[in-house]
């Protein structure tokens, strides 16, 4: 394949190109392909390998049209048929150039290369998962002959098992490639090829292993044909009896816009958004919004057999199934008398970092109002207090929107692949295709954007990262004193030092400083985030700022101010939309910080608790310390989905409704925002949490919560939030099958629909943003680090999506969504291990010892290693210091026990 | 007006005399005399098998998706190697026609890839429960000697995964035992 590692419709240039497509004159951009302006003007040119995420290819010749072209000489003379048709996917337009998408020639084009593609193809629709939303099967119907001259017996294929969530059927692929591209460019690795040649070209993995990576499933969307097919969704159902609802997922704070796919309520498949094609919503081969595998595999959790979907009391020992009714007067009156009999202060409120901000912000005002303290908090999964502060103060001063683009990034620590797998995947794919500089800065680098060419790392200790971004901001203001400590924080040269200097100095335009909020041990957190804010004020107002946190919606609550010290809007407005008197306080200090609750409850300081979700508790590493501590509760009022060791500790459980049954916003890293929707309302006694709250507060005497549907929270919240918001509530909805009346209403006016548009389906919410100055405080030190053992690493650890978690632990294919344990190696250390990449070996932190695989990458820094916590079992529960391991490459004899 | 009446007597009377014991009646002892069906009749539906008793059907939905009514409702599985009910890799594991909801229009029939479904002579339809009335498989399903034809005349290929053919698949992918003449 050529080098082609840059798609041309993003390289376009400025210089405007006068040109006609079918007989009509158009303009695009020098440099651009026919098929990209075709496409932006409502020409539909048929296509199998190109991909507007993807490099050109031109396999396929599906999209050859007519062209004619001007005599250079004498341009008054008409254009003269080219020789021969051209594929639109590759070739650039130019002025007086006539492009015909429909001539005869076009046509018969279509219809030879349908012919051939259709000839070895199998034909087997009636088993085929792609059957009703296939490509193939739309271009027969469309730009076919409509019959076959094949009298032979087809190519066939032996049929391997490569990969438990995608199925490879050989036979239906038509060699677009677009699978091979995907992987090699967007998800990074090099797994997929084409083997062999001729009649026996076939499509596969290197060593028939699997798709690995966390975006693999996307190749089964983009797949044009059969080809490859989802495995858990395999002959659940045919497409065209699918429900579809426009959704987004709750496991990526990247805030991926979905479509779930039901049959009789029941989660069959998750997509990305789907598209409108001859007025029928389907799959977007084309799509550009790619979501994980967590997303797309994992949905389903709602449907576990563990769900409890009625309000359970519990009555002398055990939890008896009540009326939803019944429940709320037990809650509110335990909590009232827990109150009375101990205090305001003896009650806490804990929210779900993946809670809507709707019922953040009744959490928030929950606690305000009702209880009348300060004790509301969704940050439990910190390693101390102190670094959930910081991630605060990361929020209050974030800015950074990647939809504008960037001329540099800046990547302080974070192991972005596998926390926020498509704001990873956005960010690097910008980077890659337009050349940006990745500087890396800190303790671990991720490897993903291995492939950016303009990438610089510069590792270091954790314990010294935030003495370097200090350092780094000095020299930035001309202060170069600083840089021999600094090379040696990297140890790189000083002359290196200076010409990253110079390299942050020279950007010009937008540019984005994005830092990981991961806190390990919670020492180093909250100096780095003052230190990244004090780079950023000294690079410039140029410069925005993206805190990366795994949470989906954690901005979403910290802006409802579903925590301690901050309210949702200013304290007038919350006054006056909470309808408080002049005199009475709003509490908003002294609040109980999550991260300190277990320790609050053991002491007796709080006695009663109520949680919007068990899943914030269960995000506590040391669970048997939190179960003991529960069991002291005097009013335990949880409201989740599933019978655990958590809900069972409750004096009152509530049924909530699932990530399908529910209705709200959530905000992604960016402070966009989008629409959770529920499919058609919570099943059996399920109620979504706002409906819980109210009735708790309206039970307990409040008069505040008078909301008659969750719209009515969403006005009340926005309006204090983000008071500049001109959207509405329905408006935050995707365009889908459910709310766009071109398909609703026959009679209506109908929209040309134009074959591809992703514009149509990205809905540009309003952004959180909190005018901020430069970050001018101190920046506190960090404990020197204490030297480590010999042959022991520093560990560094960071959470994984594909980890322990409580909603995934309750998917339906669980057990295939986890990642293996694995450990990342710096090539230094691993040479001296003797170990190589891939190659299994043993971890050992503290007593207990697990067998991983290494990854040997420029992740970590050089002697410290990389564990994403929560994979395989190992507890890392020696929380608030500083961890160390040994790592040995696993002897065979070993393995083979294993 | 007394030459009609009597015309019309005198038809009567023919058929009466001409009917009354011979071969030719219209009517028949139902139901211990049970009448032919002409070939095309739409009855009650058969889900046919091939002769070695796997079954036709692949649970496509194709019929579900063209029937005006909507009286098919369908679940298809994956058949296995331990485990195989039909021809193709997948199969109805769930196959019901709801006889009250159907009208008996025989598009089901047409839509069918496989001739899987057909509407056979039986126009027996009166049950005494509602829910008999939602026939299901085992309603449905021809006995297995009754099958006609062998899978081989569906072969778009059989493709499992097995651990021969996975093995196969690792060593040489291509299959090519059709230009061997298969
Ligand atoms: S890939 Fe398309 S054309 Fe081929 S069998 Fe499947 S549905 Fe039919
Ligand atoms: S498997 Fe699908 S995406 Fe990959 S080359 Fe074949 S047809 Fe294209
Ligand atoms: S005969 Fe007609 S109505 Fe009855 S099941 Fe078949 S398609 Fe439906
Ligand atoms: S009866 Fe025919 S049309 Fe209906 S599912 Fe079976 S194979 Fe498909
Ligand atoms: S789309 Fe142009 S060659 Fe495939």
């Amino acid at each position: 394949m050529a080098d082609q590692t840059v798609h041309p419709s993003l390289k376009p240039g400025t210089e405007d190109i006068r040109f006609f497509l079918n007989d009509r004159e158009v303009v695009g951009k020098k440099g651009e392909t026919i098929i990209t302006v075709a496409a932006r003007e409502g020409v539909y040119i048929p296509h199998y390998c190109w991909h507007p995420s993807l490099s050109v290819a031109g396999n396929c010749r599906l999209c050859l049209v007519e062209v004619h072209l001007p005599d250079p000489r004498n341009p008054d003379a008409p254009a003269k048929p080219a020789p021969k048709p051209v594929i639109g996917c590759q070739t650039p337009i130019s002025n007086g150039l006539r492009v015909y998408t429909e001539s005869k020639v076009a046509q018969e084009c279509q219809q030879g290369m349908m012919e051939f593609l259709l000839v070895n193809h199998p034909l087997d629709c009636p088993i085929c998962d792609r059957g009703g939303e296939c490509q193939l099967q739309r271009y027969s119907m469309e730009y076919g002959a409509g019959h076959t001259r094949m009298a032979d017996e087809k190519r066939k294929f032996h049929k391997p098992q490569a990969d438990p969530l995608i199925d490879i059927e050989r036979n239906r692929c038509i060699m677009c490639t677009r699978c091979v591209r995907f992987n090699d460019e967007v998800g990074g690795e090099h797994v997929m090829g084409v083997f062999d040649r001729g009649e026996g070209n076939y499509i596969g993995t290197f060593g028939q292993g699997p798709v690995s990576n966390i975006l693999s499933g996307n190749i089964i969307d983009i797949c044009p044909v059969g080809c490859l097919t989802s495995r858990p969704f395999r002959f659940k159902a045919r497409v065209w009896e699918l429900a579809q609802t426009q959704s987004t997922s709750i496991w990526d704070a990247s805030g991926a816009k979905v479509t779930h796919w039901t049959r009789n309520r029941k989660l069959m498949r998750t997509t990305p958004p789907s598209r409108k094609a001859h007025d029928r919503y389907t799959v977007n081969e084309d799509t550009e919004e790619f979501i994980d595998n967590i997303t797309r595999f994992g949905s389903d959790f709602g449907l576990h057999a563990d769900r409890w979907d009625e309000s359970r009391i519990r009555i002398g020992g055990t939890l008896i199934p009540g009326a939803f009714v019944e429940a709320v007067r037990q809650a509110a009156g335990s909590l009232a008398k827990t109150k009375v009999n101990h205090g305001a202060d003896s009650i806490a409120v804990l929210v779900s970092p993946r809670a809507t901000m709707e019922e953040g912000f009744l959490a928030a005002k929950f606690a305000r109002t009702v209880i009348g303290n300060d004790n509301v908090d969704w940050r439990m999964s910190f390693a101390t207090a102190a670094s959930a502060d910081a991630a605060s103060l990361a929020f209050q001063h974030a800015d950074g929107d990647l939809n504008d683009g960037f001329s540099a990034v800046v990547l302080v620590n974070g192991d972005y692949l596998h926390q926020v797998p498509t704001f990873a995947m956005r960010v690097k794919e910008y980077a890659r295709l337009n050349n940006k500089p990745v500087i890396m800065i800190g303790h671990h680098h991720d490897a993903y954007f291995s492939k950016c060419a303009g990438r610089r790392q510069y590792g270091c200790r954790p314990a010294e990262t935030s003495r370097a971004l200090e350092l780094l901001s000095l020299a930035i203001k001309g202060d170069a004193a600083g840089n021999g400590e600094l090379a040696k924080i990297f140890s790189v040269a000083e002359s290196e030092v200076a010409s990253l200097v110079d390299l942050l100095k020279g950007v010009a335009g937008k540019a984005l400083l994005i830092q990981s909020l991961e806190d390990m041990n919670g020492a180093y957190l909250p100096s780095e985030v003052p230190a990244a804010l004090t780079l950023k004020a000294a690079l410039g107002a140029t410069w925005k700022y993206i805190p990366v946190l795994r949470d989906r919606n954690a901005f979403g609550l910290y802006a409802v101010g579903a925590q301690p010290g901050r309210l949702p809007g200013s304290e007038e407005a919350v006054r006056k939309a909470w309808k408080i008197n002049e005199k009475a306080q709003i509490p908003t200090a002294g609040g109980q910080h999550a991260r300190d609750l277990v320790a609050a409850i053991e002491e007796g300081r709080i006695k009663g608790l109520l949680a919007l979700g068990a899943d914030v508790l269960y995000s506590y590493p040391d669970q048997d310390r939190l179960l003991a501590a529960l069991e002291k509760l005097e009013t335990f009022v949880v409201s989740d989905l599933f019978n655990s060791e958590i809900t069972r500790r409750a004096t009152v459980f509530f049924a909530a409704a699932s990530n399908l049954e529910r209705d709200g916003v959530m905000a992604d890293l960016e402070g966009n925002l989008a629409r959770l929707k529920d499919v058609d309302g919570p099943t059996g006694g399920a109620r979504p949490d706002w409906e819980t709250l109210t009735g708790i507060a309206t039970m307990m005497g409040s008069t505040a919560f008078a909301y008659e549907s969750v719209e009515d929270v969403f006005n009340e919240m926005i309006r204090l939030v983000a008071p500049g918001f001109r959207g509405s509530f329905t408006g935050l909805e995707l365009a889908g099958p459910a709310n766009d009346h071109s398909v609703q209403d026959p009679g209506g006016a109908r929209r040309r629909t134009p074959a591809y548009n992703p514009g149509d389906y990205r809905v540009d919410g309003a952004h959180l943003r909190w005018s901020s100055e430069p970050f001018a405080g101190a920046i506190p030190a960090v404990a020197a680090e204490a030297p480590a053992a010999a042959g022991q690493f520093l560990l560094t650890w960071g959470e994984h999506v594909q980890g322990d978690d409580y909603h995934l632990n309750h998917a339906s294919i669980a057990h295939l969504l986890k990642a293996k344990p694995y450990v990342e190696v710096h090539p230094a250390d691993a040479a001296t291990l003797a170990l190589e990449d891939g190659k299994r070996a043993v971890l050992t932190v503290g007593t207990e010892s697990i067998e991983v695989t290494a990854r040997v990458r420029k992740g970590p820094a050089q002697g410290t290693l990389y564990f994403p916590a929560g994979l395989g079992g190992l507890k890392l529960t020696g929380l608030g210091e500083s961890l160390t391991a040994g790592l040995q490459p696993a002897l065979e004899t070993e393995l083979a026990s294993v | 007006m007394i030459f009609e009446l009597l015309k019309g007597l005198n038809i009567a009377a023919h058929h009466m005399v001409r009917y009354m014991a011979g071969p030719g009646n219209v009517t028949v002892e139902y139901p211990e005399v049970k009448r032919e069906q002409p070939p095309f009749f739409r009855g009650r539906h058969r889900l046919q098998r091939y002769k070695d008793g796997l079954e036709r059907c692949v649970g496509c939905a194709l019929c579900a998706a063209v029937c005006p009514s909507e009286a098919i409702y369908l679940e298809a599985a994956e058949n296995t190697p331990e485990h195989r009910v039909s021809a193709g890799e997948r199969y109805a594991e769930v196959y019901q026609i709801h006889l009250l909801r159907c009208i008996f229009c025989g598009f089901c029939e047409e839509a069918c890839p496989e001739n899987a479904i057909i509407m056979g002579p039986s126009f027996e339809l009166a049950m005494s429960k509602r829910t008999d009335f939602i026939a299901d498989k085992g309603d449905m399903l021809d006995a297995p000697e009754k099958g006609f034809g062998d899978y081989h005349e569906y072969d778009p290929y059989i493709s499992h995964v097995t651990a021969e053919s996975d093995k196969k698949a690792k060593a040489d992918p291509w299959d090519k035992s059709h230009a061997a003449g298969h």
